[in-house]
């Protein structure tokens, strides 16, 4: 399949006080198929949703800036682009649903208004085609009484209704990705699951790709092709959901997945837990920035930090102790 | 611990809160929102147990309502036999020190200008004759227990993380000796690698001081983890108790079997079918006729839209609210 967004080396820094820089996004690669679900995980300050912010060029300047890298999207670097140009993709070709769907929709504009402003502004169509089209959106992503909603304002929705909204928003000029930053985080479960649901319909039905960005991996296992597992602005592990879930190679992700309680999990069974706290950014470890935490250090990692290796199946892993993917030692 | 027959230690006997908001001069109307509306259950002692469900449904209020930081609109709550929910303040506050709670938010539940050590100390100060020598010393000995190093004791709130937080906080409630307490999401804010880090401390805590706990939690996993018994709370009510491994392997109400099955698990190899509810939740403060849950019930009945289910026994120990069984 033809690649749809490939970042290349990519570093966003963000300056702290006038002396101290530190790399939220460290050379971080990767790449999204036409129509695939990539998910990135990662604890707080990982990374992740600046990556994101990156891929939009919605990084807040100053304190942050892209520092370097490549972003392909659909074979064009989008940090060349022109501002203007950058405004032609951002919510037409590319767009982003947030975390806390109330503070991302205006409360003083009806949801008409928000959905048909992007319709206007990027399909160029009449007040009339527009509120249509807004209508036929809002169906898609089964809100009830279409035509009644575009008269609502976010504060008379619940919250599940608003994050519809959103995508229906996002989804309003048939972008060819859309950017999901923690989009049921703020939801509860059973309202997570009709979200979930609906992204999978629409991936299907529209043939968008998603990059999912998400600490809950419990969400990654039940909607994400491949993943990427970040950890203080480095990428640890790259692969397939499944095979990385049944076989993971990175101490961290190995961790990750284990310090959580499975419905199989007995009661009482001490949980594994990963010690320590996430470092801080300005401070980072001179080795792998994981050596502080890792119960399989070795002397090397605390000197040199590891690169990113790609195994034959398709893998990537930063870490001493894999090869050719397996655990050595 | 499962065979042992132990005592009650505290008991909700159809325990009810309403909030009244009263109309203002703008002509917003007066509400009055059903939290919690008559709930009866019993805590053993030693005993865990998980209280689940979507927000709004009534689990914190009912939490705030066993130890008293709300007072209830009616129904009882036995205390080791005495009833609390009509006591004096003067008297409750005798009881507060046994009854303490953990909060969800470890940053807006601690003090920002107290350190840490003066806010592990303020319960022995104000519950206690203690001097102020035995309390500092009780207060290095709670951190080192909870794994916080003795230099951090002076540091405010704002120098720790999320999980150091959650500790202090940990720390706090432990100062008095408590029997009791209610744990209100303490691990939800918290990032997968310390959250673990965080439920084994109050596993141990339980094992050291033979506490009891109210766990409440949305997060499923965590919640079978941790508790001997669940309650599946809805809109207020209680709709279905049980063991936990029998919650989750045999849910009886279609509202827990639809909650069990939207749990994201990580396991990839053995995918579950999912029952997707249709709508929301109903609002708490227009609640609907009959069974809360039949707006979105797939099995929905004649009977669900007028006649509210009793909570019965329905299996040695296994409690739904429902009228298909």
């Amino acid at each position: 399949m033809a690649k749809l967004l490939e970042v290349k080396n990519l570093i966003t820094q963000f300056k702290v006080d006038k002396t101290k820089i530190i790399s939220a996004v460290d050379k971080v690669s990767f790449s999204i198929d036409e129509g695939e679900t990539l998910a990135i995980v990662g604890e707080s300050g990982s990374g992740k949703s600046v990556t994101a912010l990156s891929v939009m060029q919605l990084v807040p300047n100053p304190p942050g800036h892209i520092e370097g890298g490549e972003i392909f999207f659909q074979g064009e670097d989008l940090l060349k682009m022109s501002p203007a140009q950058m405004r032609e993709v951002r919510g037409n070709k590319i767009s982003m649903i947030f975390q806390e769907p109330m503070t991302s929709l205006n409360p003083v504009y009806t949801i008409g208004e928000q959905i048909t402003e992007a319709i206007r502004l990027h399909l160029k169509l009449s007040k009339k085609d527009a509120e249509a089209r807004a209508v036929e959106l809002l169906r898609k992503v089964e809100i009830p009484d279409a035509e009644k909603r575009l008269k609502t304002y976010p504060h008379q929705l619940s919250g599940g209704m608003r994050q519809r909204v959103m995508i229906c928003m996002a989804l309003s000029c048939s972008p060819k990705l859309l950017i999901a930053d923690e989009p049921t985080t703020a939801l509860d479960v059973t309202i997570q699951a009709q979200i979930l649901d609906l992204i999978r319909h629409l991936r299907e039905s529209e043939k968008t790709a998603v990059m999912f960005i998400t600490h809950d991996l419990g969400v990654v296992a039940d909607i994400a092709h491949r993943a990427v597992v970040m950890y203080a602005g480095n990428i640890m592990e790259m692969g397939s959901v499944h095979d990385m879930f049944l076989n993971p190679l990175h101490p961290y992700t190995r961790g990750l997945l284990n310090a959580i309680p499975k419905l199989s999990t007995p009661r009482g069974e001490k949980l594994y837990t990963i010690r320590g706290i996430v470092p801080d950014l300005s401070n980072l470890p001179k080795g792998c920035v994981f050596s502080t935490r890792c119960e399989e250090c070795m002397e090397i990692c605390h000197e040199k930090r590891p690169p990113l290796r790609q195994l034959e199946d398709g893998r990537q892993v930063r870490c001493f102790k894999v090869e050719g993917g397996k655990v050595i030692g | 611990m499962d065979n042992v027959k132990r005592d009650v230690l505290i008991e909700a006997r159809d325990l009810t809160k309403h909030f009244i908001s009263k109309g203002n001069a703008l002509g917003t109307k007066k509400l009055v929102v059903k939290a919690v509306n008559g709930l009866t259950f019993k805590i053993m002692n030693g005993e865990t147990l998980g209280l689940v469900g979507e927000s709004g449904c009534g689990k914190s209020t009912t939490g705030r309502l066993l130890i008293r930081l709300l007072d209830p609109t009616s129904g009882s709550i036995l205390y080791k036999g005495q009833d609390i929910a009509s006591i004096k303040e003067k008297q409750m506050r005798e009881l507060r020190s046994e009854l303490q709670i953990i909060f969800q938010d470890p940053f807006s539940s601690l003090n920002p200008r107290m350190t840490c050590l003066d806010i592990i100390m303020e319960p022995m100060l104000i519950h206690t004759r203690m001097s102020k020598a035995e309390r500092k010393e009780k207060a290095y000995d709670l951190l080192n227990y909870v794994g916080l190093p003795r230099e951090y004791a002076l540091r405010f709130p704002h120098e720790f993380s999320g999980g150091q937080r959650q500790r202090i906080g940990i720390a706090r409630a432990l100062a008095l000796k408590p029997k009791f307490i209610v744990c209100d999401e303490p691990v939800s804010a918290l990032d997968v690698s310390v959250q673990s880090q965080v439920l084994n401390l109050i596993q141990q805590l339980q094992q050291d001081f033979g506490l009891t706990y109210l766990f409440i939690a949305h997060g499923l996993n965590v919640v079978k983890y941790i508790s001997d018994r669940i309650g599946v709370m809805y809109l207020g009510s209680i709709v279905e108790m049980a063991g936990s491994d029998e919650v989750y392997a045999n849910p009886m109400h279609p509202y827990t079997q639809s909650l069990i099955s939207a749990i994201p698990d990580t396991d990839v190899e053995n995918k579950r079918q999912r029952i997707i509810l249709k709508g929301d939740v109903p609002s708490p403060s227009n609640l609907p006729e009959g069974c809360p849950f039949h707006t979105r019930c797939s099995q929905c009945m004649k009977k669900c839209e007028s006649e509210k289910p009793e909570l019965k026994e329905i299996a040695p120990g296994h409690l739904v609210a429902c009228h298909l069984y």
